[in-house]
């Protein structure tokens, strides 16, 4: 598993630059964009790069696979296919995590900076900053963990197709689901809405994290078990 | 000595129109076994079976003695698949990396990867570490695998296709590698390739698989110094035909060459039939194409 882990790390790290890069982008146009609406506004960019960062390394590492015949090469390695998995999970996870962690601090730094509305930057802010851009992070992870096995089953090309059909039935459902005349909706707004309780966002992110962690081991054992049973 | 890899009838339809159809074979250690075959013939789906790469309907599939096919269990698979070294027609790493960088990708798989024997084939073979992988030639690319494929002390190298878009003195180097890798007699290399010259002087047998089957596994010198071509006319290929068993015909415009097994016992009861060498790509040809008594 380390050893899989470890060969899958050299393909990640050429790949941080450019995903990093693409985020600074975001970050930026983001943050400038929603300086008006204050600490909420400034979570944004964060938000958007800790979103962005499983989508994007998923679909990189995926692209890599069907480039050059490299998913027979490494199929003939001395690594089990579920070693192979394993470590895909790993650093999709190792990396949204970092990910994660930049974008949140660099909100947090850059604050001061692109704050309009002169808010002081308390443990308040730092806190939701934190819980935004984590959520945000779990639930694009969960969309990686519902795609996953479509990679591993149908290739890129044809897995990418698929997995966009797939988000663009999930954004709906997510988007049913919090319209106003929803009451889980109405819910979520009451609890977590203009001035949430930290206790609570807590917990609500703690619970979407056990969600993803489910998501997570179910996905792992589809992969594998497709992953198996496929000729490469 | 055992045998680094054996292939016992293995068969696996691949779809409607193609099989793998109870393919045997056998590499011997300090053997080179060229494996030839027209495009299409089986040469890649076999290796991909040999390598545990796609479950087989029948058969089964042995490297250094062990069971090694896709059923086989994870840590046997570890295990053999770190005594092999593969080669494919085209550069597998990802187009991005640097050559430096490919280490870091390879190296971690094998327990007995020796950073120290790549630096030193990179050297040797004038890569560029900083250079990547998209911006090598075929030749280039061709050592990098190689390169790889050397550095983690295999017993058994696998060559698909390697030498295919190569010029010759970039086929020369390889070729020279590999007869260096099977000097000490333990090592064996399985060369899959459908240009037949690069085993004319190199190849210990020949192996030749046709739509799935094994067509013929022969010894190279039953090939290269056995084995002739008669050039005949229409009734001296009659005559041949009618008294030379397992005898194989071409027709041309105004002539026939025939394959025969045995050059000299047909030079000496035909002695006014002009018959040369065959050549492995003769062989193949007569076989493939040839028509039989």
């Amino acid at each position: 598993m380390k050893r899989a882990f470890m060969s899958e790390l050299a393909i990640v790290r050429t790949l941080a630059p450019s995903i990093a890069g693409v985020g600074l982008f975001i970050f930026v146009v983001l943050a400038l964009a929603n300086a008006s609406d204050g600490d909420s506004g400034m979570s944004a960019g964060a938000c958007a790069v800790s979103a962005m960062s499983p989508i994007m390394v998923m679909s990189s590492l995926a692209g890599f696979d069907n480039q050059n015949g490299w998913e027979r090469y490494r199929a003939t390695l001395p690594i089990s296919r579920k070693d192979i998995i394993c470590a895909r999970y790993l650093s999709i996870i190792a990396f949204s995590a970092v990910m994660t962690c930049a974008a949140a601090l660099l909100s947090i730094i850059t604050f001061p900076f692109f704050d309009h509305m002169g808010m002081p930057s308390t443990g308040q802010i730092v806190f939701e900053t934190t819980i935004a851009s984590a959520a945000s992070m779990l639930i694009s992870l969960m969309m990686v963990f519902l795609a996953q096995p479509l990679f591993f089953r149908f290739g890129h090309m044809e897995a990418l197709r698929l997995s966009v059909g797939l988000f663009a039935l999930l954004g709906c459902l997510a988007m049913a689901t919090l319209s106003s005349s929803n009451p889980i909706s109405n819910w979520l707004m009451s609890i977590a809405g203009a001035n949430p309780d930290p206790a609570v966002l807590g917990c609500l992110c703690a619970g979407i994290a056990v969600l993803a962690l489910v998501l997570f081991a179910l996905s792992c054992a589809i992969s594998t078990k497709v992953y198996r049973a496929r000729d490469l | 000595m055992q045998n680094l890899l054996e292939l016992k009838g293995i068969s696996r339809r691949v779809s409607d129109r193609f099989s793998l159809r109870d393919v045997t074979l056998a590499v011997e250690p300090g053997q080179i076994v060229g494996f030839v075959g027209a495009n299409g013939a089986g040469k890649t789906t076999t290796i991909r079976a040999a390598l545990g790469l796609i479950k087989l309907d029948a058969g089964e599939a042995h490297l250094l003695g062990q069971r090694c096919d896709a059923n086989a269990p994870d840590e046997a698979q570890r295990h053999l698949r770190s005594r092999v070294g593969l080669v494919l027609d085209t550069c597998p790493f990802p187009s991005t990396l640097k050559v430096g960088q490919v280490e870091r990708l390879v190296g971690p798989a094998y327990p007995t990867w020796s950073c120290e024997t790549f630096a030193g084939f990179i050297d040797r073979f004038g890569l560029d570490p900083k250079t990547k992988v998209k911006d090598l030639s075929r030749g280039m690319g061709m050592k990098l695998q190689l390169a790889c494929a050397l550095s983690h002390n295999a017993k058994l190298l696998v060559l698909d296709e390697a030498t295919a878009g190569l010029d010759p003195m970039a086929r020369e180097e390889l070729l020279d590698e590999l007869l260096a890798f099977v000097a000490d007699g333990q090592r064996s290399v399985l060369l899959s390739s459908h240009i037949t010259s690069d085993l004319d002087h190199t190849a210990d047998r020949v192996i030749c698989i046709d739509n799935g089957s094994i067509v013929f596994d022969l010894p190279r010198e039953d090939i290269t110094d056995r084995a002739g071509i008669a050039h005949c006319t229409q009734a001296q290929a009659a005559e041949l035909m009618a008294c030379v068993e397992d005898a194989r015909a071409a027709h041309h415009a105004y002539s026939v060459d025939v394959l025969v097994p045995d050059r000299r016992e047909t030079l000496e009861a035909f002695p006014e039939i002009p018959c040369d060498r065959a050549t492995i790509d003769d062989y193949l040809r007569l076989m493939l194409k040839g028509a039989s008594k």
